[in-house]
């Protein structure tokens, strides 16, 4: 149950991070990096991290071809 | 948002039986009064155990449980004590219990150690099992930052460590600081992505090996990311024991310094052992010069009658010197031998010589032999007298026993005061203390060994990450079905790394710009000096004042400390992941009455709700009042019923 | 003034009560020899008023030639006793005098730094 603080930070956490990739790594797909985000949210890391982590790439990377 | 509800009491420190108290749910400030000594402390306490299970004393010094139940209650039979905290935390009703009671098996508890405390976490009225509890109250406050929420005037002082980044401390606590502006979402991110890239290396690695033209390249790879594997293990042992080592360090220099006092006696009583060491073998040398200066004392003692004997004897020989030469004249003239008197050369006429025969009794033997006899034996007492009265120094002799004495009554004064410290340490305090000592020259010394380390692995990392690198290149160079799938995940893995690892420090200078910025703010609200025009943070979030003429101002005097930290704090605050009550025992520290005002009236908009526990002295009610106007909530009162029993009353 | 001629001691002598006094004053006092010690009680006997007389039972100790080997010890007895017919004789009784005066009964050692202190300038 996000509140507002998390929100709100969530949300600068993204605007930075969407910025940045604008600006630097265009080339870098913007849902791929809220999906990483989305994974790591609040902080707290699930086990199976590494997996899901390896599937979001792998997917992306099989697309872009 | 956090926010406290209720907090419950059940023989705590002072306070006796079960005692509570709310907190409104409006925005605002709770005022607690207590006199020194009532308990204001003991409630910051209250909060410490509920949330961690730790009670802080003064030193920063663990307090120990058994001296944590109610002292009255404990008279009459009590063996726990307990604190319930009512929050509300994302949305979510949470009741959190602890409890502290004797060990199993631990009859008649004496000591800490008899002791356990334990706890359960209710959310919205079930209980959470024990890992998940400790999970979700790690994201309600975690302990490393609860010093921004829950603090007193001592340890506001210890904010020190922030102000001079150069302590083993600083990383760790700007680490927290970190934290609790919300940066652990983009790096853990960061650090899954490096992961995720290092395992996409390896995968072209092997795609590599499985390719007849690249498979030299591959095996290279291959051992190289081995190698990186082993490495990168031991970097993360490294810096795991080095945190380790690190808090142990800060935990011996606090022990150290509860037993300053038992050092300096240990000090002082070495030092005087040495001192009394030296006094003996002075003592001994003097022993051996008197030992020689008393062959001849027994003249010393008698010295007044041999200057008496010397006396006599100069006297009697005289009158004999006299006698024996008024004998030879007189013979001399009675046997007319030589008209001339033989001492003066003259000559003597025939009536004197007749006189002189005449006057001479009948018989009487004028040979002056006897005389003579007498005056040799006089003259050679004499000699032996004077010698003696030479040899015979009184004065001297009492020097040397008077000096020889005033050695002793040192050496007895400090053998006492050995005697006195001696009864102040217990053997046992000394052990620890020297097993102190040596355990932290032992942590210091494996501190820089391990530094070593962590720098040269990390020199071998960077080495293998050039290698990599440039193998990396040559593979690519030439192309190769398998691997270029492979090349892809990887491109992509490393582009995203590199994604994170700058938002990460673009992240984290916006952060640090808005805590400035807000720090800054709250500063100029709280300090009365008018020459200072705000903050400045550096990387390793130290903090120096900036002057209005632009200089950079360190932050030395206590009272800026003080207001500084306070306003770093409302700062984080502000910018907080996590928003929370703040509660604050005795803030004021040795700051003047204008100071305090300030404080008074910018609380309010340091956090949503306010606890503040003061004495009437610090902080007149008249003037929170005041200061606070209709954002003073409720006033409470910590009243005295006995020396240990305070009464939670609201006024 | 004629002397008698008697013959002197050759020989100078602890009574057997005085005997742990002395090694109680050589000790305290940090004397070098018991021989030392026995001439401070000499003197101390001296120093208190001490009459000419005879010790007796005081057995034999040491040899006069030990006791007073440049004569001096014998020269200071017949110059402060001149009646003194026999001055070693008159030096074992000021010894053991001395060694009486000393005896504290055995509680506290003999006070050799309050004679020294006690001597009056002279």
């Amino acid at each position: 149950m996000p509140n507002d603080a998390h929100a709100n930070r969530d949300a600068s956490v993204a605007d930075t991070i969407g910025r940045v990739r604008s600006e630097r790594f265009p080339d870098v797909d913007r849902d791929l990096v809220l999906e990483i985000l989305r994974i790591h949210a609040d902080g707290v890391v699930p086990d199976n991290v590494a997996r899901l982590v390896d599937e979001a790439i792998a997917k992306r990377a099989a697309e872009s071809n | 948002m956090l926010r406290i509800k209720s907090l419950h009491l059940k023989d705590f420190g002072a306070f006796k039986g079960e005692q509570a108290f709310e907190l409104p749910e409006e925005e605002g400030v709770t005022v607690f009064y207590g006199e020194n000594m009532r308990g204001k402390t003991t409630l910051l306490n209250a909060f410490r155990f509920a949330l961690f299970g730790k009670i802080i004393g003064r030193g920063r010094r663990a307090v120990s449980f058994h001296d944590m139940i109610n002292w009255e209650a404990r008279a009459e039979g009590a063996r726990s004590f307990e604190v319930r905290l009512q929050l509300t935390h994302a949305g979510a009703e949470y009741r959190l219990t602890r409890t502290c009671r004797p060990k199993a098996g631990s009859g008649s508890p004496a000591g800490h150690e008899d002791y356990v405390a334990d706890y359960y976490l209710e959310r919205g009225g079930h209980i959470l099992p024990a890992q998940q509890a400790a999970l979700e109250l790690e994201r309600i406050l975690p302990e490393q930052i609860a010093r921004f929420f829950l603090f007193d005037g001592e340890l506001l002082q210890e904010y020190e460590d922030l102000l001079h980044g150069d302590t083993d401390m600083g990383p760790k606590i700007s680490q927290a600081i970190e934290r609790i502006l919300g940066l652990p979402t983009l790096t853990k991110s960061r650090d899954s992505l490096k992961a995720a890239l290092d395992k996409a290396e390896e995968r072209v690695a092997l795609a590599a090996q499985g390719d007849q033209k690249t498979r030299e390249f591959g095996n290279q790879l291959q051992s190289l990311v081995e190698e990186r594997e082993v490495l990168s293990a031991d970097l993360f042992r490294h810096e795991k024991d080095l945190e380790n080592l690190r808090a142990r360090k800060v935990a011996i220099e606090d022990d150290m310094r509860r037993r300053e006092r038992m050092a300096s006696l240990l000090d002082k009583r070495d030092r005087l052992v040495g001192e009394v060491e030296a006094l003996e073998r002075l003592i001994q040398k003097k022993k051996e010069e008197i030992s020689k200066a008393m062959a001849p004392a027994w003249s010393a003692v008698i010295r007044p009658q041999l200057a008496a004997a010397v006396r006599a004897h100069r006297t009697r020989e005289a009158e004999l010197q006299s006698a024996v030469t008024r004998a030879q004249v007189l013979h001399g003239l009675a046997e007319g031998h030589d008209p001339a008197c033989p001492t003066c050369l003259q000559i003597v006429s025939p009536d004197a010589q007749a006189k002189i025969r005449s006057s001479l009794p009948e018989g009487v033997d004028i040979s002056p032999e006897a005389d003579q006899r007498e005056l040799a034996g006089v003259r050679r007492r004499l000699d032996a007298l004077e010698s003696q009265l030479a040899d015979s120094n009184p004065a001297a002799l009492r020097l040397l026993w008077s000096d020889l004495e005033e050695r002793k009554r040192e050496v007895y004064s400090k053998s006492a005061e050995i005697e006195e410290i001696g009864k102040q340490l217990t053997g046992d305090e000394e052990d620890e203390l020297k097993g102190l000592r040596g355990e932290y020259d032992s942590v210091v010394r494996q501190i820089a060994a391990l530094e070593e380390g962590v720098k040269a692995t990390t020199e071998k990392l960077a080495a293998n990450a050039t290698y990599r690198d440039n193998i990396q290149k040559r593979l690519d160079k030439l192309a190769g079905g398998q691997m270029d799938s492979e090349r892809r995940r990887r491109d992509l893995a490393s582009r995203l790394y590199e994604l994170f690892k700058d938002s990460v420090s673009v992240y984290r200078d916006q952060l640090r710009h808005r805590v400035e910025d807000d720090a800054s703010r709250y500063f100029q609200q709280l300090t009365t000096e008018q020459d200072y025009a705000g903050l400045r943070i550096n990387d390793t979030y130290g903090l120096t004042i900036v002057h209005r003429d632009g200089t950079d101002i360190p932050i030395r005097s206590a009272g800026a400390e003080h207001v500084v930290a306070l306003s770093l704090v409302a700062a984080l605050q502000n910018n907080a992941q996590l928003r929370g009550p703040i509660v604050i025992d005795s803030p004021f520290g040795r700051l003047d009455g204008g100071h305090r005002s300030r404080i008074v009236e910018v609380l309010p908009d340091m956090a949503d709700q306010v606890v503040l526990l003061v004495y009437e002295e610090e902080l007149p009610p008249a003037r929170a009042r005041e200061a606070l106007k209709g954002r003073l909530r409720a006033e409470w009162a910590l009243e005295r019923q006995s020396a240990r029993h305070t009464e939670l009353v609201k006024r | 003034m004629a002397a008698e001629k008697t013959v002197d001691k050759k020989t100078i002598g602890i009574t057997l009560g005085n005997e742990r006094v002395l090694a109680a004053l050589a000790t305290e006092g940090l004397f070098a020899s018991e021989i030392e010690a026995a001439k401070f009680a000499m003197a101390h006997a001296i120093n208190n008023g001490a009459r000419r007389g005879t010790t007796e039972g005081a057995g034999t100790k040491w040899n006069v030639g030990s006791v007073d080997s440049d004569g001096a010890l014998k020269a200071v007895i017949e110059a402060l006793f001149p009646d003194e017919s026999q001055p070693y004789r008159l030096v074992e009784h000021l010894m053991n005098e001395g060694l009486r005066l000393f005896d504290q009964g055995g509680a506290l050692p003999p006070d050799v730094a309050g004679v020294l202190f006690a001597i009056k300038a002279g």
